[in-house]
């Protein structure tokens, strides 16, 4: 199974939200990484075709996803950014309706239902009304309606958002769980998530793609270009112009910092191991 | 068109044949097994399922999406017209005129779960909606007509049961044509305002109103007056209304 996403164009009036975008997605999971504004939703809005490529088209094992129609949709699992819910639904009526819309009606979707919201930790609260959940519980409930349908293709836009750790490390697990024979694409700002979730990264700017690759790759490449040194504050707001800083800690009446950058910074410093934090810093410096 | 045990019984037709040497003839490029495997495996999973509103599991989709609420109010409604039908029968003493009542509470079921349908809308919603397998939108449609439907039986079923001073078939053609006239009334507010009050207030203005007009010396003679056809083309044309107004409202929401 391939996911093939070809010179895919969006605009909006004057605005390109993505611009002359391809990739291929084979089964895996793949991160969709990138600031705010860089076209990550509006890609994914494309991928489950609720909005229409200006240019371009999106291929699944070659056919376009808008012929395929229904029996495209019969293979896809999408949990919005924003999940919109019946407020006056329980978690288990709510389920219930996306699977009949999923085509997946009496006991078959009972069963199901009691199952996913065994899995997301909800059984107890399955009978309670959707309009008294928290924002975690209710991304609980989006990830449940996600998996209804055994999907083959699943697109997550900012799934872990609002959850704890230890629903966040649940979740993860559930995908780790699901990633084989699917394609699974997640975007989440928790730069962390993604390291433990995703196989390969896609990493957006502008609404075009920057870079892409596994992982383990991204990392390697990054090696020898990440230190970390112990500045006062003064070093540090001077440097904040000239280096990428990621992560920053204070210290011992200063900050450690991790420095990013080609060339090793003219200070006391030592090369550490790189995250994919820092990747992130790395390409979009000032924009993290 | 012959069947396909008359080609196991009698071999390739005149038109099989010539395709047959012709394959034989045209050099056939091979294909690899695996390519061969992977493009009838795609063909097999897309294209063996049935995939629109032919699919006897899409009207089975469209029932279930009908929560228990909206039952619930069917059930309601239906109470109210058997209830007002049944005193209408037993007592036979009703101020009002029961053929009046029935035409005023006829598009209650209908109106209802239009208010109910707009009352929990959520736009974020929707968007999950369009990715499930079966678009909201041709669901949304359906239920429309099954809430319909279901509007139809209720009255029908009134009717019957109702004592009345005329017809039962023009009675019918009334109160139908006073349900689609309102339903198409709703679904266009509906399409424009979005919004679940101004149905409320429609359906609170309707139900008295229509049934103090009705009640007013002459009318229901007037109606009753108009010949069986007439009433029947203007429940048809109400029919039409409801249809074109079903579509469009559909087409608004879910753009």
């Amino acid at each position: 199974m391939e996911l093939s996403v070809r010179n895919v164009t969006k605009d909006f009036g004057g605005k390109r939200a993505v611009d002359h975008v391809s990739f291929t997605l084979s089964c895996g999971v793949y991160g969709l990484l990138g600031p705010n504004g860089a076209g990550k939703t509006t890609l994914m809005k494309m991928l489950v075709d609720i909005l229409t490529p200006s240019e371009g088209e999106v291929l699944l094992d070659g056919v376009n996803i808008r012929e395929l129609g229904a029996a495209y949709r019969d293979k896809l699992g999408y949990m919005p950014q924003e999940i919109g819910v019946y407020k006056n639904f329980s978690a288990q009526k709510f389920l219930k309706y996306i699977a009949a819309l999923k085509g997946i009606t009496g006991r078959a979707a009972d069963k199901k239902i009691d199952g996913l919201l065994d899995l997301v930790g909800l059984r107890d609260a399955g009978r309670k009304k959707l309009g008294g959940f928290s924002g975690g519980m209710l991304r609980r409930v989006g990830i449940a309606q996600t998996l209804l349908n055994d999907p083959k293709i699943l697109i997550l836009d900012e799934p872990t958002a609002g959850l704890d750790p230890q629903e966040r490390i649940r979740f993860r697990n559930i995908i780790s769980e699901l990633s084989e024979n699917r394609i699974v694409l997640l975007s989440t700002h928790i730069v962390s998530d993604m390291e433990f979730i995703a196989g390969e990264v896609i990493i957006m700017r502008e609404g075009g793609i920057l870079k892409t690759g596994a992982i383990d790759h991204l990392l390697r490449k990054m090696e020898g270009k990440v230190w970390s040194a112990l500045v006062s504050h003064e070093e540090f707001h001077r440097m904040k112009g000239q280096y990428a800083i990621g992560n920053m800690v204070q210290k011992n009446g200063g900050v450690e910092i991790r420095v990013i950058g080609p060339q090793k910074p003219p200070l006391a410093c030592e090369p550490v191991k790189p995250i994919l934090e820092d990747v992130f810093s790395y390409y979009f410096g000032g924009d993290v | 068109m012959r069947r396909k045990n008359d080609i196991i019984s009698q071999g390739p037709s005149k038109e099989e044949q010539k395709i047959i040497a012709w394959l034989r003839k045209e050099p056939v490029p091979e294909v690899p097994q695996e390519e061969v495997q992977t493009v009838c495996r795609t063909a097999a999973a897309y294209y063996t399922r049935p995939q629109g509103a032919g699919d006897a599991g899409f009207w089975l989709a469209a029932l279930s999406c009908l929560t228990g609420g909206t039952a619930l109010l069917w059930i309601l409604a239906a109470f109210l017209l058997g209830s007002c039908a049944a005193l209408s029968a037993l007592t036979g003493s009703l101020e009002a005129e029961p053929f009046a009542l029935l035409i005023a509470l006829s598009p209650v079921p209908m109106l209802s779960f239009a208010i109910r349908e707009l009352q929990y809308r959520d736009s974020s919603l929707v968007q999950l909606e369009k990715t499930c397998k079966y678009s909201p939108d041709k669901i949304y449609f359906a239920r429309l007509w099954i809430g319909m439907a279901f509007n139809m039986l209720f009255v029908a079923l009134a009717g019957t049961a109702f004592p009345r001073s005329g017809p039962l078939l023009k009675l019918l053609f009334l109160a139908f044509t006073a349900m689609f006239l309102m339903g198409a009334a709703a679904l266009a507010v509906m399409s424009f305002l979005e919004s679940a009050l101004p149905l409320s207030l429609m359906l609170a203005a309707w139900v008295p109103g229509a049934f103090w007009l009705l009640c007013q010396d002459g009318v229901l003679d007037l109606l009753m007056g108009v010949g069986t056809g007439i009433l029947a083309a203007g429940a048809a044309a109400g029919l039409g209304l409801f249809a074109a107004a079903a579509v469009k409202t559909t087409k608004r929401l879910y753009a």
